[in-house]
């Protein structure tokens, strides 16, 4: 037995002020009698004058002394010790509520602070951290050496993403299914002892922006604001493109409502919203998005000249660079490297449209030569086809492919189109020159080409919620500098693609390299925020180690007792 | 009607036993006075100072041993029946005073229907209030009324009644009452034996003396003073004070015996008819 929250244990002084009370007003029933004689001399007796008399067999003085004992107790909420318990998991939501501000410092902190000492008082034999955030992880695993769990504990920040308190639970259960599982959130989970931190919170919020473009290279920016409060608000809304000030909103928002306004600014990259005013949850307070300008696609275009294909790439990606010779190691400075009639050669991480180019390192294969072809069938699902029809091409000449992996997208007597991505590569295989067939006569061999330039060089630049985390492939890159609202950090490739730590901060992030340049704007949590919440019905479950329940049982009886003794008149004994 | 016709035809058969000398004129009581009467009762050694006519010649003639004769003398003797009237006898199912009523009316008859004078006397506050003795069954219905007229009130002061209670006569005194005073029983019994009274004690007991009328904290308010005594009333407090009850009761017992007094204990649960016809015969009171 050991409790969980040992101040309440300082209720038993109320155990003092009962007896005070007691002692103070005796309430004597007056007894007339014949004479008081016998008794006078009944209480010479030393050992019949003593004070504490007045308390010894008082069943009603017992009774509440019970009661409060027992009061005292619950409040200490006392937990039972059983078999295959010895295991304890800490799990600390790391949610963007948690970062309100309506318990100080902050409930984060506040929660942080009563794990780490629960953590350190908690009889266990071995103790574990888990963070609850967007993708709940195991901060440290089971260990008896309670130092390192509190280090681990001590080092956790909290996000702007939301918390999966659930999975964090089933993660901590998935260590040991007999461990007691304690979670320290504004929240209860139904399979763990609940510490809650917070109330009903008052807060005004950024849930959404979003820019369109406008003529004259600008853009309308909508923003949306929730007022979570009970009175109608007036926010300002501050703008900023690119990082720089471009325009101002005033909202009014009805109380528990939402509301959007818009602005016309400069096009830029990004932008970000911010509310002035102060509430209880200033995390929720900015939020980033994309704006409505792209950077012009680079593109290497290697081997012998097509006309078609130059004219093609010339008008949909941005720059052209050329090289007819081939060489691999000049290759990772480009997002998307475009083969013509090359000969097989080894590809390096990165992303290739390979035209009329067998490759020597994929699971496909040239099967000799195809003299004639019409495409027959072709996908209707895929990206690199959207609003294209290849159905009817008539190839004059190509190679035979013979694929072992990946999607044949068009199809003739032989496929005419096949794609592969990997972790390492993301590959577009066409077997004909476009000057050996009708494609580029139909005006959906530039679609064609836009579709695959985009598909393989990837999204420029994304628009995430803040927790998420990504991989971004890294071509022939061996580094690249992330660029956050906390800092920057290097990262270094792992089987071809960059592995990003979370987004935890909302912003704008930017991956650079050489050659390569991602973004990302990343926007707070905009789940509702509620405060002090029991989750659903199973919140009001408790442990089966929860003792309180049955003391608070006990203290009702003990009071319905007391009742019952005074009412019948049999309050002493 | 303090006594029913059936038991006052039982108390008829009786008379009350004195075992002291007593002066009287004529009368049914027997006396152990020497040369007077003409029953024989007894004999005793000679000492000096007696009657050489009730020496018995015969006994010394084998003995060569004086004794005299002893005879007992009929006489008439004073019946004091002195009541406790205080405040703490209004306690008890029938009241203590009730049931001394009842028993005094008892005592009284008996002593008048054998031609002894009776008259009574009632304590309140110290102070008295007596009926005069008087011989004859008619006096009877005056004894009655007096006894009936009795209210309990005041005080317990027995010592400082007992100066105002100064018989012309010698006789038997019977003291009904619970001996409660806080000033202490003795001086009053004392000053009745040193009058030269024989003293008879009726220690009348009700339930609310022998036992606390309940637990838990009380406050005792004394029914004659007003005092009060705060109490916890719990089995330690009930077990001293019954030590101190049964040391009063036998403190009282203790007392009258080495002052050759009679005494009886008597609560009002028993029946007065039980109490006179039973307890009083087996104790020699009556015969």
């Amino acid at each position: 037995m050991w409790f969980l929250n040992p101040s309440g244990l300082w209720w038993l002084a109320a155990c003092a002020l009962v007896l005070l009370l007691y002692w103070l007003r005796p309430r004597r029933v007056p007894v007339v009698v014949p004479s008081v004689l016998l008794w006078r001399r009944t209480l010479q007796d030393p050992s019949l004058q003593r004070p504490a008399r007045r308390f010894e067999r008082s069943v009603l003085l017992l009774l509440q002394l019970l009661a409060v004992a027992a009061a005292s107790v619950a409040l200490a909420r006392p937990q039972r010790l059983t078999a295959g318990s010895g295991d304890v998991v800490v799990v600390l939501d790391l949610g963007v509520r948690m970062q309100a501000t309506d318990v100080r410092p902050s409930r984060f902190e506040a929660a942080r602070l009563a794990a780490s000492k629960f953590l350190a008082q908690v009889p266990a034999s071995r103790v574990a951290v888990v963070a609850a955030a967007r993708t709940p992880r195991l901060v440290h695993p089971l260990t008896p050496h309670r130092e390192d769990a509190l280090r681990a504990l001590r080092e956790l920040e909290p996000t702007d993403g939301p918390s999966d308190l659930e999975v964090a639970v089933r993660v901590a259960r998935s260590l040991n299914p007999q461990a007691r599982v304690h979670t320290f959130s504004d929240r209860a989970s139904e399979q763990a002892t609940p510490h809650m931190f917070g109330g009903p919170l008052e807060d005004v919020s950024i849930t959404g922006l979003v820019a369109s473009p406008l003529p004259g290279d600008r853009m309308r920016v909508a923003v949306t604001v929730r007022n979570s409060t009970a009175a109608t608000r007036r926010v300002e809304v501050s703008v900023v493109v690119d990082g720089r000030p471009q325009g101002k909103l005033s909202l009014p928002v009805a109380p528990h409502a939402e509301a959007t306004g818009k602005v016309a600014v400069p096009a830029g990259v990004w932008v970000e919203a911010t509310l002035s005013g102060q509430d209880e949850l200033p995390a929720t307070d900015r939020y980033a998005a994309l704006g409505t300008w792209r950077p012009p696609l680079r593109v290497l275009r290697v081997g012998a000249e097509d006309p078609y294909l130059e004219r093609g790439l010339e008008v949909v990606a941005g720059t052209v660079d050329r090289a007819r010779k081939v060489d691999p190691r000049s290759w990772a400075a480009f997002p998307v490297v475009v083969l013509h009639r090359a000969p097989p050669v080894d590809l390096p991480p990165g992303a290739y449209l390979l035209v009329n180019s067998p490759p020597a390192n994929l699971p496909v294969r040239a099967a000799g030569t195809l003299p004639e072809d019409v495409v027959l069938h072709q996908s209707r699902t895929h990206v690199l086809l959207r609003f294209v029809n290849l159905l009817g091409v008539r190839v004059k000449r190509a190679w035979r492919m013979e694929a072992r992996a990946g999607e044949v997208l068009a199809q003739g007597a032989a496929p005419l189109l096949w794609a592969y991505e990997s972790d390492e590569v993301r590959v577009v295989v066409l077997p004909f020159s476009p000057s050996q067939s009708d494609l580029p006569l139909r005006p959906d061999f530039p679609i064609f080409l836009a579709n695959a330039l985009d598909w393989l060089a990837g999204p420029w630049a994304s628009q995430v919620e803040a927790g998420r985390s990504v991989s971004v492939p890294s071509g022939a890159l061996q580094e690249a500098v992330l660029h956050g609202p906390a800092g920057s950090v290097r990262v270094r490739s792992r089987a071809g693609r960059f592995m990003l730590p979370p987004f935890d901060r909302a912003g704008v992030y930017v991956l650079e390299a050489k050659g390569l340049q991602r973004v990302w704007a990343v926007h707070p949590s905009s789940a509702p925020v509620r405060g002090g919440l029991l989750t659903g019905a199973g919140a009001a479950r408790k442990p089966a180690s929860e003792q309180a329940p049955w003391l608070v049982g006990l203290f009702v009886g003990l009071l319905a007792l007391e009742w019952w003794v005074f009412s019948s008149g049999a309050g002493r004994s | 009607m303090l006594l029913e016709p059936a038991f006052l035809e039982k108390l008829e058969r009786l008379r009350l036993v004195v075992r002291r000398r007593m002066r009287g004129s004529v009368g049914e009581r027997r006396s152990r006075a020497l040369g007077r009467g003409v029953e024989f009762s007894d004999h005793r050694a000679y000492q000096v100072g007696d009657d050489w006519r009730y020496v018995d010649w015969s006994i010394y003639a084998r003995l060569d041993r004086l004794f005299v004769k002893l005879f007992e003398e009929e006489e008439d003797t004073d019946v004091h029946l002195l009541l406790d009237a205080s405040a703490s006898m209004r306690f008890g199912s029938p009241s203590k005073l009730e049931y001394a009523k009842r028993l005094a009316a008892a005592l009284g008859y008996v002593a008048l229907a054998n031609g002894d004078r009776v008259g009574a006397a009632a304590v309140h506050a110290g102070m008295v209030r007596t009926l005069p003795p008087r011989r004859g069954r008619a006096h009877a219905y005056h004894l009655f009324r007096f006894l009936e007229a009795e209210e309990a009130h005041g005080t317990t002061e027995l010592e400082e009644a007992a100066k105002h209670f100064a018989p012309h006569r010698r006789g038997l005194v019977v003291a009904l009452g619970d001996l409660l005073d806080p000033r202490g029983f003795q001086g009053f019994l004392k000053r009745l034996r040193h009058a030269g009274l024989e003293v008879f004690v009726v220690h009348l007991l009700a339930e609310e003396d022998l036992a606390p009328p309940q637990s838990g904290e009380l406050r005792l308010v004394d029914a004659e003073t007003g005092e009060s005594v705060e109490v916890t009333v719990d089995e330690q407090l009930l077990r001293a004070f019954a030590s101190q009850r049964d040391a009063f009761l036998e403190e009282a017992r203790a007392f009258c015996a080495r002052a050759g007094m009679a005494y009886v204990r008597a609560t009002t649960a028993l029946p007065v008819e039980d109490v006179v016809l039973r307890y009083l015969r087996q104790a020699g009171v009556v015969a």
